[in-house]
């Protein structure tokens, strides 16, 4: 299990299609994912848990990956979210 | 099986009964069938029906959907109504029943050429690139490398009959090795020699029949043409000879079958062929050949415009047999041809309309397919294009032939002459030069009638291609154990056009990965509950919403594209998170006006997020939609 520790730093934050990205890029993991922040925990292979977590800017999250491939995956959704999603 | 014979027998009475059926496949959760008149179909009654969940019409497929037990239902069907299943090839070849015979005849044609448009595009690409080396003067045109690459190259191209007689033989159920046989006869290389040589007589002399006859079968004349690359003489023939070999079948005594029925079905379907497609083919040839040359004493440019428009047809149907000799004969006897010549715009016709497809789709295969298509096509090799590409989509075919069109029509215009023989595409305008003079107007003029075909086919093929809505826009995961069938329908949240998700000009909905649904282009700023449920999320500013339905359905909503950039300007929030909602309840209210005026697209994809867990996800088949009519059905 690996747990990390990022802050969004998007300006809309994890809003739909942002939120559409991480969870696309989840799915090609084995790996079970969950996102924690603001004392609430979802399941970072849904779309909307994650959505419903309502993560703006600023915020931190923990986000933590459990399985075979458990390292590849978080680093790649650290590095997504560390991108800002593409945004500028 | 005997639950389910009550299922099959009123299934198959309701279809239409046994009569209407043509052929019957199945998938995970649909019955597929394919029926001589869906008319005859009760499908009102079949969608009522307990144990049915919809019906689904759809590219001459008549889906009955059943769920999970569709297999048993399927094995009592075969049984207990005798209705022959089709087998998985049949399954996945092109739907046969399609309303007029231009349909029918496009839908063959592209079904026989479906399993080798992988080979038709490597020759291409192997013929276009030695092309390529020799007029780059890489290699040399009387050299072995070039003899070697153009053998394999065309190898392929040359003995296409015996190809396709293979995958027409499949299409009409005939013996594979019939139908290779039938085609290796008829390019069996010694014919074209005897078609070379001198003849044995003429027929018709005098008039538009004028044949040369270099053979009889006994005492029966014979017209010979070349039909080496040639599609439609094979093709028709296995038609005919599949029936001559199901006749065969009935009728010889199964201890001599093995040979006798190969044996028959060559010697009689061959020469027959040989009889009847030579002459009709190479007449229709010469029709077209005087009609072009009629037109042109009339006017060049209406000529040119005939024969761009109409010369890839032409080709599909050998016809430009008839052409070439008149191009031949102005060569050898003027020193130049000013009429066929303006076939010259077609082939960039049709790589500018495939580049358009290349551009456009997102279909992987169709794109895998279009690049070799698109290069080939610019060194004159437009098969891959013609029948991997554009005739299967009727429209871009007329596309092409109106590029096509244009383009003859200012060659003729400008009075453009081909001077010899070479090169094919770009590398045909060299023969545009006056080789007295050097005048090297003619090049000018050529290049510029093959951008202007090119341009055409790009410019009307790009607003005019759009992905067909995949048939297959289920994701299906068995569940097991599940017996109970639940479904859920879903109705729509908006009014206005729905689309395939595909055509999201957003990959992370189009792709499928976050949700599998449809997307609506809304004519009204208002979205409403699409069914009972509770508001998990919606964002502060009003642009996306995940609703859960009282029986677990995740739908997500999301308006318009990028739009989270104007930060809820124009977006207002009726309801917040938790709430529970009924149907029809107003959930969001936008200004569609606005959102459009502010530059960003609205087109709004619905999705069902927890999609995995369903055995199926149907989306409508309507194109335009109401709120509240039946939108997505969903089947646990």
């Amino acid at each position: 299990m690996i747990e990390i520790q990022v802050t969004i730093t998007n300006t809309s934050g994890l809003h739909a299609r942002p939120a559409a990205q991480f969870v696309q890029k989840a799915a090609t993991f084995k790996s079970k994912v969950k996102i924690a922040a603001n004392n609430k925990v979802a399941d970072g292979k849904s779309i909307l848990a994650v959505m419903s977590m309502g993560l703006k800017q600023n915020t931190q999250i923990t986000i933590t990956t459990e399985g075979e491939d458990e390292k590849e995956c978080s680093k790649a959704l650290e590095d997504m979210i560390k991108s800002n999603f593409g945004e500028e | 099986m005997r639950k389910y014979e009550e299922l099959a027998k009123v299934i198959i009475e309701n279809v239409g009964g046994k009569d209407n059926v043509i052929s019957l496949a199945h998938c995970y959760t649909r019955l597929r069938f394919k029926l001589h008149d869906e008319k005859k179909a009760a499908t009102e009654v079949l969608k009522d029906m307990d144990g049915v969940v919809t019906v689904v019409q759809s590219g001459g497929q008549y889906q009955v959907v059943i769920g999970n037990e569709v297999g048993d239902v399927y094995d009592e069907i075969v049984k207990s109504q005798g209705i022959a299943g089709a087998s998985s090839e049949a399954e996945s070849a092109e739907p046969e029943q399609k309303m007029n015979v231009i349909d029918r005849f496009i839908d063959i044609v592209s079904g026989i050429f479906t399993p080798v448009l992988g080979m038709l595009a490597a020759s291409g690409m192997i013929k276009g690139f030695n092309a390529m080396f020799v007029a780059l003067d890489f290699i040399d045109a009387n050299g072995g490398t070039y003899q070697i690459l153009q053998t394999i190259g065309d190898g392929f191209f040359y003995f296409l009959p015996i190809f396709l007689g293979l995958t027409a033989a499949r299409k009409f159920k005939m013996n594979e090795f019939s139908g290779m046989a039938v085609g290796a006869a008829l390019v069996y290389p010694s014919l074209s020699a005897i078609i070379k040589g001198e003849p044995l007589y003429h027929l018709f002399t005098g008039t538009m029949f004028a044949s040369t006859v270099q053979m009889e079968f006994l005492g029966v004349p014979v017209i010979l043409m070349n039909y080496a690359s040639s599609v439609i003489p094979i093709i028709a023939t296995i038609y005919f000879g599949a029936k001559v070999e199901r006749l065969l079948l009935k009728t010889i005594p199964t201890i001599v079958k093995g040979f006798m029925v190969p044996f028959l079905t060559l010697l009689i379907v061959v020469p027959l062929t040989f009889v009847i497609i030579g002459p009709v083919s190479t007449w229709a040839g010469q029709l077209v050949g005087s009609a072009a040359n009629g037109i042109f004493q009339l006017s060049p440019v209406l000529a040119g415009l005939f024969i761009g428009a109409f010369w890839q047809v032409f080709v599909i149907f050998g016809m430009h047999w008839g052409l070439i000799p008149i191009m031949l004969n102005n060569v050898s006897v003027q020193g130049f041809d000013p009429v066929v010549v303006t076939y010259f715009g077609a082939s960039f016709a049709q790589t500018g309309v495939v580049l358009a497809i290349l551009l456009k789709t997102k279909n992987k295969k169709l794109k895998s397919l279009c690049a070799p298509a698109f290069i080939s096509g610019i060194f004159g090799v437009t098969e891959p294009a013609i029948y991997g590409v554009t005739l299967p989509r009727k429209k871009m075919f007329v596309i092409s032939c109106i590029g096509g069109a244009i383009g003859g029509g200012l060659i003729a215009f400008f009075g453009m002459k081909l001077y010899m023989f070479g090169g094919l595409g770009i590398f045909a305008y060299p023969c545009f030069v006056d080789p007295v003079s050097h005048d090297i107007s003619g090049m000018k003029y050529g290049m510029i009638a093959s951008i202007v075909s090119f341009l055409i086919g790009l410019g009307l093929a790009l607003p005019f291609y759009h992905d067909e809505k995949e048939e297959e826009k289920i994701f299906v995961v068995k569940k097991d154990g599940n017996k109970i069938l639940e479904k859920e329908i879903l109705t729509s949240p908006l009014i206005g056009e729905v689309m395939a998700l595909e055509e999201v000009p957003d990959d992370a909905f189009s792709s499928g990965v976050v949700g599998k649904g449809v997307a609506i282009l809304p004519s009204e700023g208002k979205v409403i509950a699409p069914a009972d449920g509770t508001v998990m999320t919606i964002f502060p500013t009003g642009h996306a919403l995940g609703l859960i339905t009282d029986k677990g359905t995740e739908i997500l909503i999301h308006i318009g594209i990028d739009t989270v950039k104007l930060n809820g300007q124009y977006f207002q929030a009726k309801v917040k998170q938790g709430d529970k909602v009924k149907r029809g309840q107003v959930l969001v209210e936008f200004d569609l006006e606005k959102v459009k005026a502010a530059g960003y697209s609205v087109i709004t994809p619905v999705l069902i997020t927890n999609f995995q867990q369903y055995l199926d996800i149907i989306g409508t088949e309507k194109g335009n939609i109401d709120y509240k009519e039946s939108l997505i059905t969903v089947i646990a």
